[in-house]
């Protein structure tokens, strides 16, 4: 689609931009929408996302250099450290490892200046939706994380972008990223409006662990991109959105007992 | 810490002025965040306008550099693995 712009002389990746957007955005949120509901300062607030950032960054890579290392074993002999540095750095994030290196980004914050590990959760964590909802636009410019052949309503081509498999460039294909954006969208819209209602509960980290987890694993089946980890039949995402699933109901269960032993106590 | 995270944040920024290239890009990408680091500690430990001005320097470095580097992210390795089925 249009995966650079040059400004002045400048490449700029529309993928960086859109992220950036959703980033703001989402930043925008925690700190003057869902922080209301907490006692937390929005300094430590805003510090705390920064951090989720970095370890968002840091995570994603670190797991995509895991997952990479096979290929970069087997092909060794043949790449130069150019190469190689490109095809680490440059492009290929995971979503799951930044979720946890966000999270850990974030507990690190909490552990260094004694805030609640859990408010900070329960802020940060209903605005990641809404910053994966704009990553997937910007995966759309780039022409990555794209679908399987389709011809249906909908479907998109892509002409001109490195990310595409030469052989389903002018093919018309299944639009994942804009629909997994849209669920995004709709999952943080839910949050949104029942944030009120689960104030104080895990509730909004479950709902969004559950959500999104089936959303990926529908997903997944329409995806048509590049080398997948696969086991059983199943990609490495969606055996990771069996366990976020997993995770989401035991949250509520959880969260359900603790509240049955509130009212019992 | 503070006159720490302002260098680094002026460095990181230099990286994106001086060149569109990769490795200043990523130079310019680990300075900030590294400065980011620095400054929310010094801020945090004696607030000081020399620690906000290198927090907001290093955010806006690591931003520009990061727009400028990265060409694709959130996906399963697609590119990286373009990058290398393509040698």
């Amino acid at each position: 689609m249009l995966p650079v712009v040059n400004i002045l002389g400048k490449d700029i990746g529309m993928y960086g931009v859109a992220i950036f957007v959703g980033l703001v955005l989402g930043t925008l949120f925690a700190v003057f929408h869902f922080s209301k509901y907490y006692d937390i300062k929005k300094e430590d607030l805003f510090y705390a996302i920064l951090f989720g950032i970095i370890g968002l960054g840091v995570g994603a890579k670190l797991l995509y250099i895991i997952t990479i290392i096979p290929d970069l074993i087997q092909n060794a002999y043949r790449l130069d450290l150019w190469t190689t540095l490109l095809a680490i750095f440059q492009a290929g994030f995971v979503f799951y490892g930044g979720l946890i290196g966000g999270i850990l980004g974030i507990y690190i914050y909490s552990k260094l200046f004694k805030i609640s590990f859990k408010k900070l959760l329960l802020i940060i964590i209903p605005v990641i939706p809404l910053v994966h909802a704009f990553g997937r636009i910007g995966c759309f410019f780039a022409g990555c994380c794209h679908g399987m052949e389709y011809h249906g309503f909908g479907s998109v081509v892509f002409t001109n972008t490195p990310f595409v498999k030469p052989e389903l460039l002018n093919v018309p294909l299944f639009p994942s990223q804009i629909v997994e954006s849209i669920c995004n969208f709709i999952i943080f819209i839910i949050i949104l409006c029942t944030y009120k209602k689960f104030k104080n509960t895990y509730k909004p980290i479950a709902l969004y662990c559950v959500l999104y987890s089936i959303v990926r694993f529908v997903l997944e089946f329409f995806r048509g991109d590049t080398v997948r980890g696969f086991l059983l039949n199943l990609s490495t995402s969606q055996w990771i959105s069996i366990l976020l699933f997993v995770v989401g109901i035991g949250i509520f269960i959880y969260d359900h007992k603790q509240k049955n032993k509130e009212q019992n106590t | 810490m503070a006159v720490g995270a302002l260098v680094l944040g002026i460095i990181s920024l230099l990286c994106w002025f001086v060149s569109s290239l990769f490795i200043p890009g990523i130079i310019g990408i680990i300075l900030g965040i590294v400065g980011i680091v620095l400054a929310v500690l010094a801020k945090k430990k004696q607030p000081s306008g020399m620690a906000t001005a290198g927090l907001v320097l290093c955010i806006i470095g690591l931003i520009l550099n990061g727009i400028g580097v990265i060409a694709c992210a959130a996906c399963f390795g697609a590119s990286g693995c373009a990058a290398l089925s393509s040698l």
